[in-house]
C-alpha cells in the first residue's frame, strides 16, 4: 500500500520522502507528489524530512486517499509544463484536452466518498495546505447546499437549531429576499 | 474523527477499519459528530461559503446559531463596499481608490452606492457600476438622493455583473440604450425599483433579459410608463413575488398570465390601478392595502373579487387594511348569482395582520365581519397595527358596534400583539373580545404609549374593567416599546413611519 505508486518511471529515479500517518503507517512518495502540500514543501526546504514526516493530524486512511490525489494531479502538473513549451502544437493541445477530461473524471470518482471521509479529507486539505484538493472538497460540501432550504440543510447535516422561533425570524426578515 | 485532535480521534479510529463508502458508517456510529459539518473550524466553513452564491450562502444563517454571521464574512477581504457621496470630490476620490485594486479584481457579495451630491457624472457612474461588475458583485444597490442629480443620471442594465441576482435601484433613470446584444442575465433573481424612471420598451426588454426572475418590487413608479393598455407582457416564467406600493398612473395591473405568483404586495388606490391576478395561483401570502380611500362595496366588490385567484385555502399569511376589509367580505354579485367572497376560504391562514388606520366602532364592525366570513380556524398569529395618532373620537363606551363579535373561529390563536394602542373605546373592546375568545392564547403584547389605563371617573365600563385585571394578573403584556422578536412576516409595511419604522429594508441591517 505504501509504496503503491513506486511503478511510475519518472518517480523511482525522484527523491523519495516517507510521510508517517498518525497511526504510524509509512508512506514512501516522490517529492513532487508530496510538495503539492505547501506544508510538506516547506518541511523541505527547511530540511527537516530525514526519518520521515510525521503527521499526527491525519489517519492513514485518509492520508492514503490524499496521496493518491496528489499522485494524479502532480503527474497533470509535470505534463502541463512540459506541454506548454510547445503550446503551438495541436496534437499536444489534444492530448492537454484529453489529460484534463481525465483528471476531471478522476476528481469526479475520487469525491465518492462518504460524508465523514469528506470532512477528513477537507481537514487533511487545510492542514496539508492542498490548494486544489480543498477547493475540490469544499466545492463538494458547497453543491449539497446549494438551493437547499435552512431546514433542508439542518436536516441534511444533522445539524440542531438552537436558535428561538423569534431569533430565527429575525434572521431571515433581516435579508428576506434570499427565502422567498 | 480522523484529524483534530481535540475531538478524541484515539476512540474513534476503530469505527472506521471497515472499508471506505459503507453506508454503516455514517449511521449509528456514535464517536461520528452528529453534526460533523458545525464542528469543523470557522474558517473551513467560510471557505464552503465561498463556494456558493450569496443566496444559498445566506440561507445558511438561520440554520443555528453558529450559522449565523458567517456568511457576512465568508471573503478574507471585505465583501461589501457602502459608499455614500456626499461632497463634490467624493466620486473622483473613490473611483481613484476603487480603480487601483488589483486586478482581477476582489469578490464582491454588495456593493451600494448613494449619491447625495448633484456633481456626480454619468461617466463616473457608468465606472462604479462597471467597479462593481468586475467585482462580480451579487447584490448591487445605487440610490440617488439628489433629485437634480437623478434626473441626468442612467443605469445600465448590461454593464451589470453576470452574477447579480438582486438589483436595487432607488430614484434613477434606466437607460433605454445599450441594449442590443446584451446578454441575459441568469442569476438575476431580485429586482426593486423604487422612484424609478423607466421606459415602458426598457422595462419590456429588462424583464426579457432576467428569464430567472423571482421577485418584482416596484414602488413609487409610474406604472403607466411600464405597462402598456393593450400589450400582453411576457412576464419571467418563474415569477413568485410581485409588490406594486405607493405607485402612480391610470392602468389595470394585468399578472393574469402569472400562473407561478405566490406572494402578492399590494398598496395602490384600487380605482386607479386595478388588479388581476391568475385565476389558479397559488397564493401563500397576500398583502392588501388601498390608497386614498375605501373601496365602495357595491361598485367594487366584484372587480376585487374578480381579481384575485379562485382559491385562497392555501394562503398562510394575510395583510389587509381596515379600508379594503368590508370589501373582502362582502358578496359580490356574478351575473345574476351571489357570491361568495374569495377571501370567504381561508383556511391555511396562520397568520392575520390588521393595518388600522381608523379605529373606531365601524372599523371594529368591519372586523368583526371579516373574522366571521374568512373562515380562518388555523389562525395562530395575530397582529392588528392601529392608528398612530390620537384622535377624538365622539365615540364613548354607550354607543353600540354594529355587528355582532363572532362566537367562534379563535381556537388555534396563541399570539396576539396589538400596536400603537391607545385605550379608545373600540380598541378596548377588541382587545377584550380577543382575550374572551381565543381559548389557547398563550401570549397578548400590547404595545401603548400610555401604559397606564386612564380613569375615567364615573364610567364603569365593563370591558376596560376586564381589561385592568387581565393587566393586573399578567395575562396582557403592557410595553411602550415594540418587541423586535415579535414581528409580523409583512414587517416592512407600506405605511408613513407614524405607525413602524420599516424593518428589513435594507438587507445588511
Amino acid at each position: 500500500m505504501a509504496s503503491a505508486g513506486s511503478g511510475d518511471e519518472k518517480a523511482a529515479a525522484a527523491a523519495m520522502i516517507t510521510l508517517i500517518s498518525s497511526d504510524n503507517e509509512k508512506f514512501e512518495v516522490t517529492e513532487a507528489t508530496a510538495t503539492l502540500s505547501q506544508t510538506i514543501r516547506h518541511m523541505i526546504e527547511d530540511g527537516c524530512t530525514d526519518g520521515g514526516v510525521p503527521l499526527p493530524n491525519v489517519t492513514s486512511k485518509i492520508l492514503a486517499r490524499v496521496i493518491e490525489y496528489c499522485k494524479k494531479h502532480a503527474t497533470a502538473a509535470a505534463g502541463e509544463e512540459g506541454s506548454s513549451s510547445s503550446f503551438s502544437d495541436a496534437a499536444f493541445l489534444e492530448v492537454d484536452r484529453a489529460f484534463l477530461e481525465e483528471l476531471e473524471e478522476f476528481d469526479d470518482a475520487f469525491l465518492e466518498v462518504d460524508r465523514a471521509t469528506l470532512f477528513d479529507l477537507i481537514l487533511a486539505a487545510n492542514y496539508l495546505d492542498i490548494k486544489g484538493l480543498l477547493n475540490l472538497t469544499c466545492q463538494k460540501v458547497a453543491d449539497s447546499v446549494k438551493g437547499k432550504t435552512p431546514e433542508q440543510i439542518r436536516e441534511m447535516y444533522n445539524i440542531v437549531n438552537d436558535l428561538t422561533p423569534e431569533e430565527e425570524a429575525e434572521i431571515r426578515r433581516e435579508t428576506q429576499w434570499a427565502f422567498e | 474523527m480522523a484529524i483534530d485532535a481535540a475531538a478524541g480521534g484515539g476512540g474513534e479510529k476503530k469505527q472506521r477499519v471497515d472499508g471506505q463508502g459503507d453506508p454503516s458508517e455514517s449511521v449509528g456510529a456514535d464517536a461520528i459528530p452528529a453534526d460533523p459539518i458545525s464542528a469543523l473550524p470557522d474558517e473551513l466553513r467560510q471557505r464552503i461559503l465561498t463556494h456558493l452564491p450569496l443566496k444559498d450562502a445566506v440561507r445558511t444563517g438561520p440554520v443555528a446559531r453558529g450559522w449565523r454571521d458567517l456568511w457576512r464574512c465568508r471573503w478574507a477581504h471585505r465583501g461589501s463596499v457602502e459608499l455614500h457621496l456626499r461632497s463634490r470630490d467624493a466620486p473622483r476620490i473613490e473611483l481613484d481608490a476603487l480603480e487601483c485594486e488589483p486586478r482581477p479584481r476582489r469578490r464582491l457579495d454588495r456593493f451600494s452606492l448613494v449619491v447625495d451630491t448633484c456633481k456626480l457624472k454619468s461617466s463616473e457612474l457608468r465606472r462604479f457600476i462597471e467597479y462593481a461588475a468586475e467585482c462580480r458583485v451579487e447584490d448591487l444597490h445605487v440610490e440617488v438622493r439628489k433629485t437634480t442629480a437623478a434626473e441626468k443620471l442612467n443605469f445600465h442594465l448590461p454593464l451589470a455583473s453576470p452574477l447579480l441576482a438582486r438589483l436595487s435601484l432607488r430614484r434613477i433613470s434606466i437607460s433605454n440604450m445599450y441594449y442590443k446584444g446584451a446578454q441575459p442575465f441568469h442569476a438575476l433573481e431580485v429586482i426593486l425599483l423604487h422612484s424609478v424612471s423607466i421606459a415602458q420598451v426598457t422595462f419590456y426588454r429588462m424583464m426579457e433579459l432576467c428569464p430567472n426572475l423571482l421577485t418584482l418590487d416596484l414602488r413609487g413608479c409610474d406604472c403607466e410608463h411600464l405597462f402598456f393598455w393593450g400589450r400582453a407582457m411576457d412576464w419571467p416564467a418563474k415569477l413568485r413575488s410581485v409588490t406594486v406600493a405607493e405607485c402612480d398612473g391610470t392602468i389595470k395591473l394585468d399578472l393574469v398570465r402569472v400562473r407561478s405568483l405566490r406572494s402578492f404586495r399590494y398598496s395602490c388606490g384600487f380605482l386607479d390601478i386595478p388588479f388581476s391576478l391568475a385565476g389558479d395561483a397559488v397564493l401563500s401570502d397576500l398583502y392588501i392595502r388601498f390608497l386614498y380611500s375605501s373601496v365602495t362595496v357595491s361598485r367594487r366588490a366584484q372587480e376585487f373579487n374578480k381579481g384575485l385567484p379562485n382559491d385562497l385555502s392555501a394562503l398562510t399569511v394575510l395583510t389587509i387594511c381596515n379600508n379594503a376589509l368590508l370589501v373582502a367580505s362582502s358578496s359580490y354579485d356574478d351575473g345574476g348569482t351571489a357570491q361568495l367572497p374569495k377571501l370567504s376560504n381561508l383556511h391555511g391562514l396562520r397568520e392575520l395582520h390588521l393595518l388600522m388606520l381608523k379605529m373606531e366602532y365601524a372599523n371594529l364592525a368591519d372586523i368583526y365581519l371579516f373574522l366571521k366570513t374568512c373562515k380562518c380556524h388555523s389562525l395562530e398569529r395575530l397582529f392588528v397595527q392601529l392608528p398612530g395618532f390620537v384622535y377624538k373620537s365622539m365615540e364613548s363606551s354607550l354607543d353600540v358596534v354594529p355587528e355582532e363579535p363572532p362566537e367562534d373561529g379563535l381556537d388555534n390563536l396563541a399570539m396576539v400583539k396589538v400596536m400603537n394602542f391607545n385605550w379608545c373605546w373600540a380598541e378596548v373592546q377588541l382587545v377584550s373580545f380577543l382575550l374572551r375568545k381565543a381559548k389557547s392564547l398563550q401570549k397578548l403584547l400590547v404595545v401603548s404609549p400610555n401604559v397606564t389605563p386612564p380613569d375615567v371617573p364615573g364610567v364603569q365600563d365593563e370591558d376596560l374593567l376586564f381589561l385592568k385585571e387581565a393587566l393586573a394578573n399578567g395575562k396582557i403584556m403592557l410595553s411602550e416599546s415594540d418587541d423586535a422578536a415579535t414581528q409580523p412576516y409583512h414587517s416592512e409595511v407600506f405605511i408613513e413611519s407614524s405607525c413602524q419604522s420599516p424593518v428589513g429594508l435594507e438587507p445588511y441591517g
